[in-house]
């Protein structure tokens, strides 16, 4: 009693462009890149590495200290009563207190934007640069500059300079933590830059450090910032943005867009013109996009956009669920963003030959390899949202057959709620497949069931959804999708939306059902214990490690 | 990304390089004890260490302007049993003053506790600077306050000059 697809499968798009295997050794469409700054920034750190190389094996270091003296002894002659006095008080700028106001207003503006990545690379540049100028301190054991004297404060050896090392860690850091890439960002850099260049020179007249202490200081901490950022939360990947919308979503303008484009056409041979955000509100787990292909008369095209921030966030989602549900949330977590978009196009291939009224897919292309990948289908142009439509006995039956087919393929959707169900010239259609399964648990399948039949009775009533399920469904199989049932298997849109309703749908449908006990769902396993402990103690831990670690690089 | 920073985290207190910074009365010292001549530009005489008795190494150094300190650890006394400063004066106030051991400077002691651990101060002042050991002994490790004696040496001003000027050829000076 298998019913046919309700939707006849749509012809894929004409495939106007060709597809194009990338040769090797070709960047991807978008690369990670250092940019021109970032690889000269690198080079510079390079040579100091090369010259501090020399020092060791070589007397550069005397021709280095008579270089320095010889510097030093030509600042030192603007030295003025008046401009002494200046200068000492202008010495705040790079003293540890500032140090330590800067580094705090990062980390709390980055924790009230939640911009948790960037709060991270901070951290991890703030220690690096730490670890790395102390040690290197320690090693070098180079002395304040001799036979001069210094008029400011200092602490410990000096080179390279502690102060400058860590006011360029911080001011890089808060540029890359609050201000949005572009004009904005140049200005903040120059200004930046400004504070840097004046500082030195405040420290250069007071005698507190020599100039290589100074250069090499702001290389290495301008270098250790910016590969941070640039590496490990590039803006392509997380834009610093002031706009509201849910963090998940890129930007997918600029080169994120072209790169997009080039990798649909290349890899997909699909010409695309435009690519542009659709539906943000209803997508946490990625960036959902409307394309636009060359042709006019081509269907428009539905993507969407996943990179490793959503496969983050899958994984936290999956690890709460856990904690909370236990045994309820039977799935594992992805390894990589290829795994979980493959995951997704695998499962559209697989109810679409199942007939499953779900988009078709045209296949993913990579954009960033590893990091970046676009899903493509087919976009159900002039669809509506159940709840936004009359629902009458036939939609029911062709819903209820979609979960039928579900069955008879061995699949689960596992997100049956109203935003997931469209109906589209009274056929109904199934979207967002990318958390089913294969060969789910009954529970599962049971799960999909009742879910459904709320759905549908959400726009019409018990009654009648109870009596029509009965033509696909045995009195058995419902009373255990109901016996399955309560407000944890329910998703979040479906609980508000009874709760809104009023009528307590799920005690009719038990009502109307044969009896029978609930199931069990086993909240409480000892895979559950395990991991709750684990996070417990991690947490724990991380707490103890961060302020140990606040306390090593003077944020306490 | 958090175990790179665990990582940075336990690497930042490398005790090889803190030993590197020791400030020996020998050449190798020189670096360190040119910095501690610094913090106090007036003292004649710098605090180093001398030998290293059994049970005794080197903990950590800090030096800023207007004070340098080092530690020394013991397996017996405890972890920072003696902290050397240098400083431009001392606090001598409760301190007995009693013959001196060290050429040229005066010295005191001050005795804080000898109910469970020993606790004391030792004073030695001098002309520009004063340089003071502080004692905090675990019990066990009473008796070992003679081999601080031995540890802890001090090297002229005008010694440290001449190995800053050995070292640049004659260029630099203190």
């Amino acid at each position: 009693m298998v019913p046919p697809p309700s939707t006849p499968r749509p012809s894929p798009p004409p495939d106007a462009g060709r597809r194009r295997r990338r040769p090797s050794g070709e960047p991807p469409p978008l690369p990670r890149d250092l940019r021109r700054s970032g690889r000269y920034w690198a080079a510079l750190t390079v040579g100091v590495l090369f010259v501090w190389f020399l020092v060791g094996v070589t007397e550069l270091g005397q021709v280095i200290d008579r270089l320095d003296h010889a510097v030093l002894r030509e600042v030192i002659e603007w030295r003025r009563p008046s401009l002494d006095r200046a200068m000492r008080r202008l010495q705040v700028l790079g003293a540890p207190t500032t140090i330590l106001v800067l580094r705090w207003f990062g980390i709390l503006t980055a924790l009230v934007f939640r911009r948790f990545r960037q709060l991270l690379v901070f951290l991890g540049c703030i220690l690096l640069s730490t670890a790395i100028s102390a040690g290197l301190q320690q090693f070098l054991g180079r002395s304040r500059p001799l036979g001069v004297r210094i008029l400011g404060d200092w602490t410990g050896f000096s080179h390279p300079s502690r102060p400058m090392v860590d006011i360029a860690v911080c001011l890089i850091g808060l540029i890359y933590l609050l201000v949005p890439r572009g004009e904005w960002r140049s200005r903040a850099k120059f200004v930046a830059g400004g504070y840097i260049a004046f500082l030195a020179l405040i420290r250069l007249y007071l005698a507190v450090d020599h100039p290589t202490d100074i250069l090499f200081g702001v290389i290495l901490g301008v270098t250790i910032a910016l590969m941070g950022f640039r590496l490990l939360a590039p803006t392509d990947v997380f834009p610093i943005t002031y706009r509201r919308g849910r963090s998940a979503h890129l930007d997918v303008g600029g080169p994120r867009g072209e790169a997009i484009k080039a990798a649909l056409s290349e890899q997909l041979g699909l010409p695309a013109v435009d690519v542009r955000p659709f539906g943000l509100d209803g997508s946490a787990g990625s960036t959902p996009l409307r394309i636009a292909l060359a042709d006019p008369d081509a269907p428009v095209l539905f993507g969407k956009l996943y990179a490793a921030t959503h496969l983050r966030s899958d994984r936290w989602y999956k690890l709460g669920r856990t904690l909370l549900y236990g045994r309820l949330e039977d799935e594992s977590t992805f390894s990589t963003v290829r795994r979980l978009v493959q995951y997704e196009d695998y499962l559209l291939h697989i109810m679409g030959e199942a007939g499953i009224p779900t988009a078709r897919p045209y296949g993913f292309a990579e954009i960033t390899p590893e990091r970046e990948y676009v899903i493509v289908t087919e976009f159900f142009e002039g669809a509506e949202e159940i709840s936004k439509v009359d629902v009458d006995v036939a939609v029911i039956d062709d819903a209820l057959g979609v979960v039928r087919c579900l069955w008879e393929a061995g699949l689960a959707h596992r997100d049956i709620k109203p935003a997931n169900v469209l109906v589209r010239d009274g056929k109904v259609l199934l979207i967002d497949v990318a958390f089913g399964e294969v060969r789910p648990s009954p529970w599962r399948q049971a799960v999909d069931l009742a879910n459904m039949m709320l759905v549908l009775a959400l726009q019409s009533d018990a009654d009648t959804v109870y009596e029509r399920a009965q033509r696909l469904f045995t009195p058995d199989e419902i009373a255990e999708a109901f016996a399955a049932t309560r407000g944890l298997t329910l998703t979040s849109q479906l609980r508000s939306q009874l709760r809104q309703d009023g009528r307590d749908l799920i005690a009719k449908f038990r009502a109307l059902a044969p009896e029978r006990a609930p199931i069990k769902i086993q909240r409480w396993s000892l895979r559950r214990v395990a991991l709750t402990s684990a996070v417990l103690i991690g947490s724990l831990l991380a707490f103890v490690l961060t302020i140990s670690l606040f306390a090593q690089v003077s944020l306490l | 990304m958090a175990v790179a920073i665990a990582a940075l985290a336990a690497g930042a207190g490398c005790a090889r390089v803190e030993d590197h910074a020791a400030p020996t009365c020998v050449p190798k010292g020189a670096d360190s004890l040119a910095l501690m001549a610094q913090a106090v530009p007036s003292a004649t005489k710098i605090p180093c260490i001398s030998s290293y008795p059994a049970g005794w190494h080197f903990q950590s150094m800090s030096v800023r302007n207007g004070e340098a300190r080092f530690t020394l650890d013991s397996d017996r006394a405890g972890i920072s049993a003696v902290k050397v400063h240098l400083r431009r004066n001392c606090d001598l106030d409760g301190a007995t003053e009693i013959p001196s051991d060290e050429p040229d400077t005066r010295r005191f002691e001050r005795i804080i506790s000898v109910v469970d651990d020993f606790q004391a101060v030792r004073s030695y002042t001098f002309d520009g600077g004063c340089i003071s050991y502080r004692f905090d002994f675990d019990r066990r490790g009473r008796a070992l306050v003679n081999e601080v004696s031995v540890a802890i040496g001090f090297i002229d001003r005008s010694a440290v000059d001449a190995l800053v000027r050995d070292r640049s050829g004659g260029n630099l000076h203190l």
